[in-house]
Formats: C-alpha cells, sequence, structure tokens
C-alpha cells in the first residue's frame, strides 16, 4: 500500500503524470464523442435524409472532440492564446470564403421584406423568364414556360432589374406594321382602329394608339399599340395581326418586302430590264 | 318592341325543342332523356328585330352554333328562362362630353346589353348565361394600374325618353345626376354598375333596371351612388322580372367622382 502512494507521489514529481491525465482525458473523451453523436443521430434518423445525418454526426463528433483535446492541452500546461490566434484567423478565412452566401440570404431577408413578386407571379430577371415556385433564404426557384427548372441566387435579383409580368391586370401589346410608300395612311390609321374596335377582347378604353414611328428603308413603320386583359395578352396579338392581314389583303393595302434599288455606278441611272418573251436582253449603257 | 315576352317557364316534353331568335342570332334548347342539347349561334351584327320563340323549323345553319350537353339523371321537363342583366358594370361613353351645369340636375336614359339564362326548375341548376351581343371589354379606371375590368358601349346617353331606341335585346337604366357643386360637371363616361341592379318589364314587355341616382355635394369630390328602390317610373305597370347579380345591403355607394363618372 505504501508503495503505491509513493508511487504515485513520483509520479505527480514528474510531468509525466500530467501527460498520462491528459492522454486518459484525450482517450475517455474520443469515446464519449464517439457514444454521443451515434446517440444524436438515431433520435432524429427519421426527420433528415442520409446526408443530413452523416452530417449531424461528424460535426457532433468532431466538435466534442475538439472540446476535449482543448482541455487535455490545457492540463499538459500549454498555453492556449496561440489557439486562440489560430482560431481568429480561420473565422477570418471562414468570413471570406461565406461572402457570397451571407449576402444572398442578407438580400434575401430585403426581398421578403420588400415584395415585388410572390409565389405565382410570372417575373423576367435578365433574360430568364418563368412563374415563381418558391422563394427561399438564399435564392428563387423558377419554372420557364418550357418547364426547366431555374435556380437564381437572391444576390442577383437585388443587383439586377426585376420584372413582374402579372402586377397589374392589363397589358398593352405594341403592333410592328409595316406598310408600303404609296398608301394613304389616314386610311390605315382608320382601318387599323375600326379593326381594334370590332375585336371584343381589345380593350375600348385605354384606347388603342396609333403612332407612326417613322420611314424605314422599305416600308413606312407604324406602331399599334392595343390594351387587353393580362390573361387575353396572346390572344390579343394573334388575333389583332390576323385581322390585320387579312383586312389589308382585301383592301389591297401592301405591306412591303424589303427593298433594293440597283445602280451601275454613281453617274449612271438604273439599269432598264424588260422581260419580252421573244426578244433577246437589250443592254443600254 | 317585344309584344311577347319571351321569358318564363316553358315546358319540354322529351326530343322537344325551341328556339329563340333575334334576326339571325339563335339559342336552341332540345330535351332528351338523359341529356339537354344546347345551340348557340352567334353573330358579329347586332339585330334590332323582336325575339321571337318557335321551333326549330324556322333555325337554320345549326351546324355552325356551339353545342353544349348537360347530363342529367332524369331531365326534369320545365325550364326558366329568364334575362339578366351584364355580368360587369358597362361603361356608357356619349358621343359628344356631356356638361351637367352647377346647380342642376337632369336624367339621362343609358341601355345595357341582356343576357339569357337558362335554369331547370325546380332545382335551379343553370344551364346557360349567354350574351345575347357580347360588349368588348374595357377598362374603367383613375389608372391603368387602379380600376376594374368592364364592358364599353358607345352610346348617345339620351336626356329624352322618346329619343331613346327600345330594343328588346337591351335593358334602359334611368340616371338621375345632381350636381350641387358650384361647378359644372363633364361627363365623359358613365360606369353603371350594372350587377347591383333588378330587371323589370313594362307593359310592352320592354326591360327597365332599378334608377339610379348620382348626387354630388357641394363640398367634397366624392359622389353618392343611390340605387333607387322598385321599378323606374317610366316604366308603365311593372313587373319584376330577376334580382341582381350581386346582392349588396347597402342602398347607398360612397365612390369617388374617378370611379363613376371621368
Amino acid at each position: 500500500m505504501q508503495e503505491i502512494i509513493d508511487f504515485i507521489d513520483l509520479l505527480k514529481a514528474s510531468h509525466l503524470f500530467a501527460l498520462t491525465q491528459a492522454a486518459l482525458l484525450f482517450i475517455v473523451g474520443f469515446i464519449m464523442a464517439r457514444l454521443i453523436s451515434s446517440a444524436i443521430v438515431k433520435l432524429v434518423k427519421d426527420k433528415m435524409t442520409a446526408h443530413g445525418q452523416l452530417f449531424l454526426k461528424r460535426s457532433i463528433f468532431y466538435g466534442l472532440l475538439v472540446l476535449v483535446s482543448i482541455s487535455a492541452l490545457d492540463n499538459i500546461g500549454i498555453d492556449l492564446s496561440i489557439l486562440l490566434g489560430a482560431a481568429g484567423i480561420f473565422t477570418v478565412a471562414l468570413g471570406f470564403a461565406s461572402q457570397t452566401s451571407a449576402s444572398n440570404l442578407i438580400s434575401g431577408l430585403f426581398l421578403m421584406i420588400e415584395r415585388p413578386f410572390s409565389i405565382t407571379d410570372v417575373i423576367k430577371v435578365n433574360d430568364v423568364t418563368g412563374e415563381v415556385i418558391s422563394i427561399d433564404l438564399l435564392s428563387v426557384k423558377l419554372r420557364t414556360f418550357d418547364n426547366l427548372f431555374v435556380r437564381i441566387p437572391n444576390e442577383s435579383m437585388i443587383k439586377s432589374a426585376v420584372t413582374t409580368l402579372t402586377k397589374y391586370p392589363i397589358r398593352r401589346a405594341d403592333l410592328k406594321i409595316g406598310i408600303a410608300y404609296k398608301e394613304d395612311i389616314e386610311k390605315v390609321r382608320d382601318i387599323l382602329l375600326a379593326i381594334a374596335a370590332k375585336n371584343l377582347i381589345c380593350l375600348e378604353e385605354p384606347a388603342p394608339v396609333f403612332i407612326l414611328t417613322g420611314f424605314g428603308s422599305s416600308s413606312v413603320d407604324i406602331q399599334f399599340s392595343v390594351w387587353s386583359r393580362r390573361e387575353n395578352f396572346l390572344s390579343l396579338k394573334n388575333s389583332m395581326y390576323m385581322e390585320i392581314k387579312k383586312t389589308f389583303d382585301q383592301q389591297g393595302i401592301e405591306i412591303p418586302f424589303p427593298h433594293l434599288s440597283l445602280y451601275a455606278g454613281t453617274a449612271t441611272t438604273a439599269f432598264p430590264l424588260s422581260s419580252v418573251a421573244e426578244k433577246s436582253d437589250k443592254r443600254e449603257k | 318592341m317585344a309584344d311577347k315576352a319571351w321569358w318564363g317557364e316553358f315546358t319540354f316534353s322529351l326530343e322537344q325543342q325551341r328556339c329563340w331568335r333575334i334576326g339571325e342570332r339563335a339559342i336552341i334548347l332540345k330535351r332528351f332523356e338523359n341529356e339537354w342539347n344546347s345551340w348557340n349561334l352567334e353573330t358579329d351584327t347586332e339585330s334590332d328585330e323582336a325575339i321571337m320563340v318557335g321551333d326549330l323549323a324556322e333555325c337554320t345553319a345549326i351546324e355552325e352554333a356551339k353545342f353544349g350537353r348537360y347530363l342529367q339523371q332524369n331531365t326534369s321537363d320545365t325550364v326558366q328562362i329568364l334575362p339578366l342583366l351584364a355580368d360587369r358594370s358597362v361603361v356608357a361613353r356619349p358621343d359628344t362630353p356631356l356638361t351637367l351645369l352647377a346647380g342642376e340636375k337632369s336624367r339621362l336614359y343609358v341601355s345595357t346589353p341582356v343576357w339569357f339564362s337558362a335554369k331547370l326548375l325546380p332545382k335551379g341548376e343553370s344551364l346557360l348565361d349567354l350574351a345575347f351581343w357580347r360588349p368588348s371589354d374595357s377598362w374603367f379606371g383613375p389608372s391603368t394600374r387602379v380600376g376594374q375590368i368592364c364592358y364599353a358601349k358607345y352610346t348617345a346617353a339620351r336626356v329624352q325618353l322618346n329619343n331613346i331606341e327600345q330594343r328588346p335585346h337591351r335593358a334602359i337604366t334611368p340616371i338621375t345626376v345632381v350636381n350641387n357643386h358650384d361647378k359644372s360637371l363633364t361627363i365623359e363616361r358613365i360606369n353603371v354598375p350594372v350587377t347591383l341592379l333588378h330587371l323589370y318589364a313594362d307593359e310592352a314587355n320592354q326591360l327597365w333596371t332599378t334608377g339610379i341616382s348620382v348626387h354630388r355635394d357641394r363640398q367634397s369630390d366624392n359622389v353618392e351612388l343611390h340605387l333607387d328602390k322598385g321599378a323606374p317610373v317610366e316604366a308603365l305597370s311593372p313587373s319584376l322580372i330577376n334580382g341582381p347579380r350581386m346582392v349588396t345591403e347597402q342602398s347607398i355607394l360612397i365612390r369617388s367622382i374617378s370611379s363613376l363618372f371621368a
């Protein structure tokens, strides 16, 4: 008995005791961490995916292990302020790495407060048009009209212009029409207004707008803007274009193809060409 | 004027069909043992002829009509045909704006299109709810963001009763406008809240709605819209045909000027 006490006193004197203590602490801590992490994962087994379970188990295990190691090292007598310094540098590196994620998170928060659109609205961001199916913390998920799934990070929504197509109940369709130079513009205007009045889904108010945009290279360019309910937008465009083409054909109004005038050189007039069945081609200079 | 009422309860025996016609426009109903069939033959231009109820013999071009089939285990034999007013407000726009001078009042007459509704008795299942001639969509409101979708009709809002054309497929609404303000009121378009009005017929079977009166007060820019009670005075020997599409408890509605006139 006395010899054991002497042995322990001897160990206490030397550093070996502290080292042994630390080693014992570490081993016990390791086993405890394993057991605790497995137990917790068993508890939440049904609620998480396999991926999530593994992540949880690993993080708990390593977390506990780090704690145990720190206290073991402290026991030996190593100064921990070096570790604190290392942890500080590690946090800064982590901060830089998670910059975009944090930015997305905060953008998402601001989007939620501002609420420019909500689920089932149709929005257009940069070049992507689609129906909003969910608004999450970091991103917004869209379904495009050809049934593709697009994930847009919140950060790019805050930074760029987002067009909400389903915000207002009525919408204007701008129809681009070109007529030949020989046509009477007033007559064309009356025809277009009559077509708009006859079309039942084209709103009477706000009234259709006739704008002469300019004299184009091949045609007189006209923009005819008509309004309709948002739901009828596509059928309005289709029905108006079809009706305009039909009426123009009936009234003999020409929608021209691109024109090109041929000249021989700077000083000459255009080549006169005649197409005659029996005679051969005549060339004039 | 329509001399004989085209509405009411009609009894159908099996395989019997009936046709409601205005000119070329026709609505046909036929009863079978387990289903009802309907044909809706539409036309582009309005016709001012009388509405005639008859058998199929007079109706042609049935292949172009829109066909409907309504299934029932045992078809009932009575159909109630009633006229209904439009399912949205109708905006009437006079050819030239009317200016009601300060402190004056005036009575205008506006006609709105009528819908044809067919209901099966005794349970009241709705078979058809069709417009005779559907008016064009329009928008009424202070801006393109705020307002309501309605129907539009270019009209001459008549001031003299004998000037208004009495047509069987249109109902006439008398509107009394009272301008108590010290400035004159310019009326370019009138939003008639047709969904709140009752429908009456006079002794000549012309359709009328309850009148509305609009009061503009001295101080405010708000107008009070009063729904009159009962048939308008111009309807002689009126009988109530149908209630409003939307029932409202209030008979006085406060609206801003922009929601009724513009």
